[in-house]
């Protein structure tokens, strides 16, 4: 193995290069400038100054409920390859129910954590 | 799969394989069942019981030192155990449980949540302990995670603090790229032994003796030479070597005293747990690449660390970047341990002094730091003889220690890294090393000079500003854990005992 067969990834590397730096140069070279003006450069929306931030800023609740199902998503994602083998290693009479009940356990348990904490409680 | 490979994973399944980390993990999650039944006035005894379950681990650890499991694999090749993951297992318990210790002191000063800490602590120390005994990429990389992910939160703990939030995002984000670096470089050595029309191609390349067969077969497989560089570089970041050092002195002084130690000692240790593993295991073959990459990255990092720590004058950043030196001299035991095989012990009888010193000094610093935790300068370290002999005592013998100094542990580990390396012929690296540890004495011997003799000052000038008394005394129990650190780490550099006995084997 020599480093002649990664040709392909440097050739793909600088063409990607070439080609956003052209686009550029390119577009400050051709394309159409007015000369900087307050009035021109302000925001503008159907012809009202705009009021208030761009960003509108989210409470904070809604951080904690998207963390909270990423976290039990994962946490599924994880069953997902026990129940495929599970059938295979049940026709041997292997158990392997043990270990994944006391991972629901912890799930559980973590629920459980949660709501005592409140972090399902939306009026607070 | 036929039923006996099946029933053959099914039985490598030896739960009390993992008993200390299993007892671990359920203690802290018992801890926070105990934090939503108790009633509130009860909760002053919940870190009490943290500590206990801990210590309980820590005794089981050390009666069952010699599992039936020694030097064989278990959860199907995920896990292999060995003496050093023994060590590795009793190291990490002794520094959580002191790293716990350092929480009762700093907590009660914030009005931040006590019991998720300790419950982090333990899940954070149960993924080391499976970190040193890992012996599959996969394994490897979801303990380090763990680990991460635990130091992410621990990080920006105190988060009323500006500080200790910006070394949170900063940790964040560093920690990220690292992980990726890492991971990209394990997802290229997978698939350098996967490609298939290479002698020795396997479709399991994650497994460390597969690729250790597979690297002795194609030394010079480029993509491997390349992912085990990058793979080199993520464990660089984690315990603070030469190029990859630039998030330490804000994340150390941002974060709480108690993770700051955790960071410096355990997860350190951590890093140099599994370079250890894989510079051994699956990269043995790859020693001529291996040898100078760890010799240039120890000579850099030795002189980065004592040089950037002359002029700092935050305790917390001073430790950090004498910390990134102490890394320089633990990767020199790694670099030595490729030809002289006993370097391996004299690396963790390194790390033990290291413990026991750097512990000694975070204590003082935790007792006397103010209502902000970050702002820990040198000058408060004034009259702090006078105020506190104790602490004054405990810290000169910790930093004396962290410098070398003959009678003191750190001078005995320092020797045997030293003579390691001198047996594997590193001269100029030892040379490098010794100029390196002359650099420290000057800010190391700074600090104590603070802290016993008196500054002199212009008659009438006023009074250093930094100056104050501790803000917390330390209690029997405080006294008695710094006390019994400072004489473990005077004991251990008269007589290494048992240590001594298990090094020479």
């Amino acid at each position: 193995m020599n480093a002649v067969a990664y040709l392909p990834i440097l050739v793909q590397i600088v063409l990607a290069a070439v080609i956003t730096g052209g686009v550029i140069a390119a577009s400050h070279l051709c394309g159409q400038r007015a000369r900087p003006h307050a009035i021109k450069d302000s925001a503008y929306e159907c012809g009202v100054q705009s009021t208030g931030r761009p960003h509108i800023r989210f409470s904070v609740k809604f951080y904690v409920t998207a963390m909270l199902f990423i976290l039990f998503d994962i946490e599924v994602v994880f069953l997902i390859p026990w129940t495929f083998v599970y059938r295979d290693f049940l026709a041997h009479h292997i158990s392997i129910v043990g270990p994944m009940l006391f991972f629901l356990g912890v799930l559980v348990l973590g629920l459980y954590y949660e709501i005592k904490k409140g972090a399902l409680e939306w009026e607070r | 799969m036929t039923p006996e490979i099946l029933r053959a994973i099914a039985d490598s399944n030896q739960w009390w394989a993992i008993g200390p980390e299993m007892i671990l993990g359920a203690a802290a999650l018992a801890l926070l069942v105990l934090e939503i039944l108790l009633p509130k006035e009860h909760h002053r005894f919940i870190p009490t019981a943290a500590i206990v379950a801990q210590a309980v681990t820590l005794l089981g650890t050390l009666i069952n030192f010699q599992t039936a499991w020694l030097g064989q694999e278990t959860f199907a090749g995920m896990l292999r155990h060995t003496v050093y993951g023994q060590v590795a297992r009793v190291f990490f318990l002794v520094s959580s449980l002191l790293v716990s210790f350092l929480a009762t002191v700093c907590l009660p000063r914030t009005r931040m949540p006590r019991i998720e800490f300790y419950h982090l602590v333990m899940v954070v120390t149960a993924a080391m302990m499976l970190l040193a005994q890992s012996n599959n990429f996969v394994m490897l990389f979801v303990a380090l995670e763990t680990i991460t992910i635990g130091f992410y939160i621990l990080v920006s703990y105190f988060r009323d603090n500006p500080l200790s939030l910006e070394a949170g995002l900063k940790y964040l984000v560093m920690g990220a790229l690292s992980s990726a670096i890492l991971l990209f470089g394990i997802v290229l050595l997978y698939g350098a032994v996967g490609k298939v029309a290479v002698a020795g191609q396997t479709h399991t390349g994650l497994e460390f003796p597969i690729l250790a067969d597979f690297l002795r077969a194609n030394p010079d497989n480029f993509v491997a030479t390349v992912g085990t560089l990058l793979v080199l570089a993520g464990i660089a970041f984690k315990i603070g070597a030469f190029p990859f050092q630039i998030w330490i002195p804000d994340v150390y002084q941002g974060a709480p005293t108690p993770v700051t130690a955790f960071l410096a000692v355990s997860s350190k240790s951590a890093g140099i747990a599994v370079l250890l593993i894989l510079v051994h295991g699956p990269l043995a073959a790859l020693q001529p690449l291996l040898g100078p990459v760890l010799i240039a990255a120890a000579a850099a990092t030795i002189l980065f660390g004592n040089l950037a720590a002359l002029t700092q004058r935050n305790a917390k950043r001073l430790m950090g970047l004498s910390g990134v030196s102490h890394a320089g001299y633990l990767l020199l035991g790694v670099a030595a341990s490729l030809t002289v095989s006993w370097a391996i012990g004299a690396v963790w009888f390194y790390l033990t002094t290291y413990l026991l010193a750097a512990m000694a000094v975070f204590g003082v610093m935790a007792h006397l730091a103010g209502k902000d935790d970050a702002d820990q300068e040198l000058e408060g370290y004034d009259h702090l003889a006078k105020d506190s002999p104790l602490l004054a005592g405990v810290l000169a013998v910790g930093v004396g220690s962290l410098a070398g100094i003959p009678p003191l542990a750190g001078f005995v580990g320092k020797l045997l890294l030293f003579v390691a390396a001198f047996q594997a012929r590193l001269y100029w690296l030892l040379a490098v090393a010794i100029v390196g540890v002359v650099i420290s004495i000057y800010y190391y011997f700074g600090w104590i000079k603070t802290a016993w003799f008196e500054t002199w000052r212009l008659p009438g000038a006023a009074e250093s500003p930094g100056a104050h008394p501790p803000s917390t005394e330390p209690t029997l129990a405080g006294r008695l854990t710094l006390g019994l650190l400072a004489l473990a780490t005077v004991l251990l550099g008269f007589f290494q005992g048992p240590l001594g006995a298990w090094l020479q084997r």
